[in-house]
């Protein structure tokens, strides 16, 4: 059991749900007093941990990037849930996408970081905001008390912090059974995975099948989203063949 | 990926069928546009007769289980063609008179490619292949949900059916990505090896127990099992009766058999120290299961929410096999895999005629769901009533019935297991069960009619009832061979835990084979590149 760390989920968890949008008391600035302590907690656990880890060398300037990505990461997220103005929301999303492929790119994984922002970030970010910008037309009348507040906060924030305490626990408890002691060595970065060369023969070659499938569900997908899309008309109207007998 | 191609026949044959399934559901020839459900159920007939054919091929081949493959393969295909006897007619329309045909050929691809999933779990040899079968079992069935029949319970069933199960997609994915970090590979024997590794030095460290919980978490989502059940009565109810019934099979026999391969990655050995947690697990979920699908289903008047109710209730009894296990009871039917894998069967044949004959009584609006709409029926359909309560007597586990059979070898194998509580669980939940069930009997027979019935007069749908009420008693009566399928099954999950494949972490293609392999098909990458950036 890690203090600190308990800690740290647990002010997490109370920052927000103070920042979550609700249509009364707004509890903003306690919530980021809140969230500022959590990180504060959490990067001082981290750094300390390191220290232990490596002989008493903190790493604060080799991992400064981690630091900052990371934080950018989690404030954006809490931007996506804690927004009121869905447009918003969405913009903190591609915040988030780019933070966290920044991450992938000091993992020396480009091609996942690149694919991240190009499908994220570009392509269903989007679509988000078309469906945003068509679903609240007419600005003028304030938006509805459901688009506003967020419904069950107290529960998604409890199980979602409970869970993510769950893993910190994990991730960081030492002895045998801890993730440090289990990991096998990377030996992805050694095989050069993250690039696009390597990944496209191990595609085309070790994961033919796996590819194949995509495909098909791809396929039944687009059949499926067209089939809900399509306004349903009569047959005998969509091809003109006149009316049906009845069974 | 180290299985022959020629395995994977009996889906390749699917899929092509439900490519020229959604060709011909395109034409303007209404001819050819009925033809569609024909087409579906030769295609199934073909899959069926080669995973009988192929069974051996490739015995020896690294990790796939053949006997499983080809028992989850039968299964998919035997009952798909129940399911699709079933769907006569679909997509059902808003108007009666004037059905809207547009979406029958892709209606049946939907079927046909969802099944294929159902039919690839037992031949998966890697994580990411396994996950990529899930979704493929699961997101036909949310398009089918939704445009089964074009009412608004139907969207908002879709709707709710397709958000909970990409949030448990989400959560099984979670777990899949830590058991890949926790073994290095997604290829099952690095998995397995990495387990056995940690399991012999008794601590399984928490990287592991984390994905296992996860993924049994998000697969009991598809088999609906409590406290993950709350979609299943909304959406069996707003759906169309041939989707319920597609919904009460497909997604529950893949989550059994993903279930049993992921197990086989453990070897079914966790019942030491920190790993405790995960057999645990499974027996509150089938505990759990049993009483709230049962219990809940007595409060119901509505048949499909009733049916929904039962159908959580016996993925609990099923789950009571799984936490047995397969070392129980040796090489008799009562080994728990045995038993969970013939009442997947058993279970699979009874509820899809159940509903086959249901849809066939609630007629053309699909409307009839009440108790009420059906009593008395017996006394004008006499054929149907009578299929109906076959299928019933076998859900209740009368004796004669593949239901009995199945209850018996779930029991004898908790009792053999040394979980005598879990069997008088299931004992007495089985009464419970009877009470709702013969309350539809009941209604059918004793009480009078208080309305007209307007049937579904379907030459199709008798079949497909028929077809499920004579196999209930046929595999009742002559069970061997639904058994020796099942009895195998297991058989070879016990062979491959005892001796798992030798064979380390299956190294990726690495960069310099990349180069190997690049240099030789395609020697021109570099000019290529250089001849299109000029212009």
């Amino acid at each position: 059991m890690d203090y600190a760390l308990i800690i740290a989920t647990a002010l997490g968890a109370i920052a927000l749900y103070l920042l979550l949008p609700r249509g009364r008391a707004n509890m903003v600035k306690l919530g980021g007093l809140a969230s500022v302590l959590a990180m504060g907690v959490g990067i001082t656990y981290l750094i300390h941990w390191t220290a232990a880890a490596h002989a008493g060398h903190t790493g604060i300037i080799e991992n400064l990037f981690f630091y900052a990505f990371a934080a950018l990461a989690l404030v954006s997220a809490a931007g996506v849930v804690c927004h009121p103005k869905p447009l918003y929301a969405a913009l903190y999303f591609v915040l988030m996408t780019l933070a966290v492929s920044g991450l992938f790119i000091m993992l020396m994984a480009e091609f996942i970081a690149v694919v991240l922002i190009i499908i994220y970030a570009g392509a269903i970010l989007v679509t988000y905001v078309f469906v945003i910008m068509l679903a609240s037309q007419g600005g003028q009348t304030p938006a509805a008390q459901y688009d506003t507040n967020s419904s069950d906060g107290f529960m998604a924030v409890f199980v979602s912090f409970v869970l993510l305490g769950t893993v910190l626990q994990a991730i960081f408890c030492a002895g045998p059974a801890g993730f440090m002691h289990s990991l096998p060595a990377p030996h992805a970065v050694a095989h050069g995975l993250g690039s696009l060369e390597v990944l496209g023969a191990n595609l085309y070659s070790r994961y033919a099948l796996p590819l194949e499938l995509a495909g098909i569900l791809l396929t039944i997908s687009l059949v499926g989203a067209v089939m809900i899309a399509r306004k349903n008309e009569p047959v005998a109207h969509v091809l003109g063949t006149g009316d049906l007998p009845a069974e | 990926m180290t299985t022959n191609i020629n395995g994977m026949c009996p889906e390749i044959i699917m899929i092509c069928g439900a490519l020229i399934v959604m060709l011909m559901g395109l034409s303007r020839n209404d001819t050819v546009r009925r033809s569609t459900l024909g087409v579906a159920v030769a295609s199934l007939i073909l899959a069926f007769i080669a995973a009988l054919r192929i069974g051996g091929i490739g015995t020896s081949a690294g990790w796939t289980l053949w006997p499983l493959a080809t028992y989850d393969t039968l299964l998919a295909s035997g009952v798909g063609i129940l399911t699709i006897l079933c769907s006569a007619g679909m997509p059902f329309g808003n108007e009666p008179e004037k059905p809207d045909r547009n979406y029958r050929g892709e209606y049946f691809a939907l079927m046909l490619t969802s099944l294929a999933g159902v039919s690839m779990i037992g031949k998966t040899t890697n994580l990411i292949w396994l996950f990529l079968a899930l979704e493929l079992v699961s997101i036909p069935t949310y398009i089918m949900v939704a445009t089964g029949r074009s009412n608004t319970p139907a969207q908002e069933a879709g709707i709710k059916y397709f958000f909970l199960g990409a949030l448990s997609a989400a959560i099984y994915l979670f777990g899949f990505s830590y058991l890949y970090g926790f073994a290095g590979s997604t290829s099952y024997v690095a998995i397995t090896a990495a387990f056995h590794a940690a399991l012999a030095t008794g601590h399984l460290p928490y990287v592991a127990i984390i994905g296992l919980i996860m993924v049994v978490i998000g697969i009991a989502y598809k088999i609906a099992a409590a406290p993950l059940h709350y979609y299943a009565p909304d959406v069996y109810q707003g759906a169309a009766t041939p989707v319920t019934a597609f919904l009460s099979f497909a997604p529950k026999a893949t989550g059994f058999f993903a279930l049993i391969m992921v197990f086989n990655l453990t070897g079914w050995r966790l019942s030491g120290g920190t790993a405790r947690v995960v057999p645990d697990l499974l027996i509150v979920l089938a505990v759990l299961t049993m009483f709230v699908g049962n219990v809940l289903a007595l409060l119901q008047r509505n048949i499909k929410r009733m049916l929904a109710y039962s159908s959580i209730s016996h993925s609990g009894y099923m789950l009571v096999g799984l936490a047995v296990g397969p070392f129980a009871a040796g090489n008799s039917p009562a080994s728990g895999i045995s038993a969970t894998l013939f009442y997947l069967g058993g279970y699979s044949i009874m509820t899809v005629g159940a509903f086959a004959a249901l849809t066939y009584m609630q007629g053309k609006s699909d409307a009839a769901e009440d108790l009420d709409d059906i009593a008395g029926i017996a006394g004008e359909h006499p054929f149907m009533a009578a299929c109906m309560a076959v299928c019933l007597f076998s859900l209740i586990g009368m004796p004669g019935t593949i239901g009995f059979l199945g209850k018996l070898f779930i029991v004898q194998s908790a009792l053999a297991g040394g979980h005598a509580v879990l069997a008088v669980l299931v004992v007495i939940n089985a009464a419970i069960a009877a009470a709702y069930y013969l309350r539809i009997v009941a209604a059918m027979y004793i009480r009078e009619p208080w309305s007209p019935f307007a049937v579904r007069q379907s030459t199709t749908l008798k079949a497909g009832a028929l077809l499920g009420a004579v196999l209930t008693v046929f595999f009742g009566i002559f069970p061997a061979l639904l058994f020796h399928q099942s009895n195998s099954s297991a058989a070879a999950v016990r062979s491959l835990v005892l001796n798992p494949p030798a064979g380390g972490i299956v190294e990726p293609v690495s960069r310099r084979a990349t180069g190997r392999l690049l240099k030789s098909p395609l020697p021109a990458v570099a000019p290529t590149a250089a001849a299109i950036s000029k212009p």
